[in-house]
């Protein structure tokens, strides 16, 4: 096509793919592209290594070769039952089911009120439950902790469930205010002067498109609490009572170094779950993270 | 956009703020507040009326106690340190991932992975590679250097330790930074950069004179993002290092959980407290600061 312009001084097709190469080719970009994959390295070895180690016989602990010279996937059933990773995988997922389910149910309705209804009043509200975001859990722990004994909650699941819902409101009402903001409200006018209460205009028109709103709060939701440390390390008692980071952290520091193909079959078998969840839905996790910090 | 809109009723607003509200007041404010309480006195933590009111007695006592300021400096550089690196590599690799050299995509998902990891996960899985029979120091000593006859203590030996934990806070949230900043480079017009190389700016000045002015706003909030999350370090300690060898990575949150849940200090514990949600506080207000306006 550019043949019926030759008088343009536009470069041909075979300049540019030259330019393009030499590009590619440049020494700076050349050194960019080795950093990328040194560094990229530093962060894919270690979750390598766990992997790897994993599946290893007791006698091929110590060898460095990244392939394993043993071949043992009943590492992972002999790590299940050491760890006891059936009780623990229960309580996480129990702890983390509900969390996410009561942290919504409280953010998502709050979010609608503060977005609505603006008084001085409920912006104060706002800003207050904002400064959750930047209480560390280790600064309340000890009233939260004695809070629970004396309600007899200590050692019982609902204790962590309780606490990781604190923690997890302020972002969940952050993200969902932003995004409500952006709903027009003459779809909820409409439905209020067909009759319908303020409660089902926000039910059945305002909730079903939140839809990619809370799903980024619940992939929020999930990480955090599944990864929770400090709470249940406080508030439950023992290994057996306790969640995967809490149980395997602790029993690793039990077994010592023979047993390290256990601590990392079990370590990949605390992490898989929520590794899968995010890359599935890193989309929802990047426009989160953007929408949170731009929001902020 | 939705002020212009009809709004709500005062009802109607009140009860759907209401759960959310008293929920955060009940487990969030009251221990805030019952914590700040907690630090004027000396308690054990059992009987109620055990409790007597100490005064500023705590933070006498804390202030002749040595574990507390090493306590004290560590998380203040622990927070420093990790900010600081955290958005010179956040920023750098978010560079070099926008500029589409080939592997940018290993190195973005490669980052991206931790992120997933649990803080607790992922220091037990680097107490293992560094430990003295770890990965590293078996792949040093077969290496045929020959130069190291001894492990590295990359977690046994003081001045070490606090480094090797710093590094493998950046391992574990350096994506987060990447993440956000190449979020913000997608809408740095490309003209700028061309613009200015074209005048012969080289990768250090278009950095200087374009990239960081453009992203100010955004460094301002992950800076801030940065202090904030770095206050609430525990478990990457506490699994690491235990805080040891010789408290030289003892951090204000495992001297607190120490006092408060293996010595039943809690009056004395919760003075932590206080320190802790005071400069967390401090570093949130340095936001308008930083990016240079009033919010």
């Amino acid at each position: 096509m550019t043949d019926f312009a030759p008088e343009l001084p536009q470069r041909t097709l075979a300049e540019r793919v030259f330019d393009s190469l030499r590009e590619r080719s440049s020494p700076g970009r050349f050194a960019g592209s080795l950093v990328c994959f040194f560094v990229g390295l530093v962060y894919v070895i270690p979750l390598l290594w766990v992997v790897t180690e994993g599946v290893k016989a007791s006698s091929d602990i110590f060898s460095t070769s990244p392939f394993p010279h043993s071949f043992r996937i009943s590492n992972f059933a002999d790590a299940w039952r050491q760890f006891q990773l059936g009780t623990l995988f229960a309580h996480t997922i129990v702890i983390t089911i509900a969390t996410v389910v009561l942290s919504i149910a409280f953010s998502v309705t709050a979010a609608y009120g503060f977005s609505r209804y603006r008084s001085k009043l409920s912006e104060g509200v706002f800003v207050l439950i904002l400064t959750g975001l930047m209480v560390p859990p280790a600064a309340i722990i000890i009233p939260f902790f004695l809070t629970m004994r004396h309600l007899g909650l200590y050692n019982n699941l609902f204790a962590v469930i309780l606490g990781e819902t604190a923690f997890a409101l302020p972002l969940g009402i952050l993200l969902l205010r932003g995004y409500i903001d952006n709903i027009p409200t003459e779809l909820t006018d409409a439905a209020v002067v067909d009759g319908a209460s303020e409660w089902k205009a926000f039910r059945y028109v305002v909730f079903p498109l939140l839809r990619p709103a809370v799903a980024t709060v619940a992939l929020f939701t999930i990480i955090s609490t599944w990864n929770g440390f400090l709470l249940p390390l406080v508030l439950l008692r023992d290994t057996a009572t306790s969640t995967l980071t809490v149980g395997i952290s602790q029993t690793a520091g039990q077994v010592g170094q023979l047993s390290l193909q256990f601590v990392a079959a079990a370590a990949v078998m605390a992490v898989v779950p929520v590794l899968v969840i995010l890359i599935a839905a890193r989309r929802y996790y990047v426009q989160g993270l953007s929408a949170g910090a731009l929001k902020h | 956009m939705s002020s212009s809109g009809r709004a709500i009723t005062r009802r109607a607003g009140a009860l759907f703020i209401a759960p959310a509200a008293v929920f955060f007041a009940v487990f969030m404010l009251l221990p805030v507040i019952a914590v700040i309480a907690l630090a004027f006195t000396e308690w054990t933590g059992f009987s109620l009326g055990q409790i007597a009111w100490r005064g500023v007695g705590n933070f006498r006592t804390l202030a002749s106690d040595d574990v507390f300021s090493k306590a004290l400096v560590h998380t203040v550089l622990f927070v420093a340190l990790s900010t600081v690196l955290l958005n010179v590599f956040g920023l750098g690799l978010a560079l070099l991932i926008h500029s589409r050299v080939r592997g940018h995509d290993f190195l973005r998902i490669a980052m991206f992975l931790p992120l997933a990891v649990s803080p607790a996960i992922t220091a037990l899985i680097w107490q293992q590679i560094l430990g003295p029979y770890g990965f590293v120091n078996l792949s040093l000593g077969r290496s045929g250097l020959g130069v190291i006859h001894k492990p590295i203590g990359f977690l046994g030996q003081p001045n070490l330790a606090f480094a090797t934990l710093i590094g493998v806070a950046i391992w574990q949230y350096s994506g987060y930074n990447m993440l956000l900043y190449y979020a913000g480079l997608q809408s740095l017009p490309a003209e700028r950069l061309e613009a200015a190389a074209i005048d012969g700016a080289g990768w250090l000045n278009r950095l200087r004179y374009v990239v960081v002015p453009y992203l100010r706003p955004v460094i301002a909030v992950v800076v801030v993002l940065n202090l904030i999350g770095g206050w609430k370090v525990f478990e990457l300690v506490y699994v690491l290092t235990g805080g040891g060898p010789n408290r030289s990575t003892e951090v204000l949150s495992t001297y607190l959980f120490q006092q408060a849940f293996e010595f039943s200090r809690v009056g004395y514990a919760s003075s932590f407290a206080l320190v802790i949600i005071a400069l967390a506080t401090v570093s949130a207000l340095a936001r308008s600061r930083i990016s240079g306006t009033v919010t």
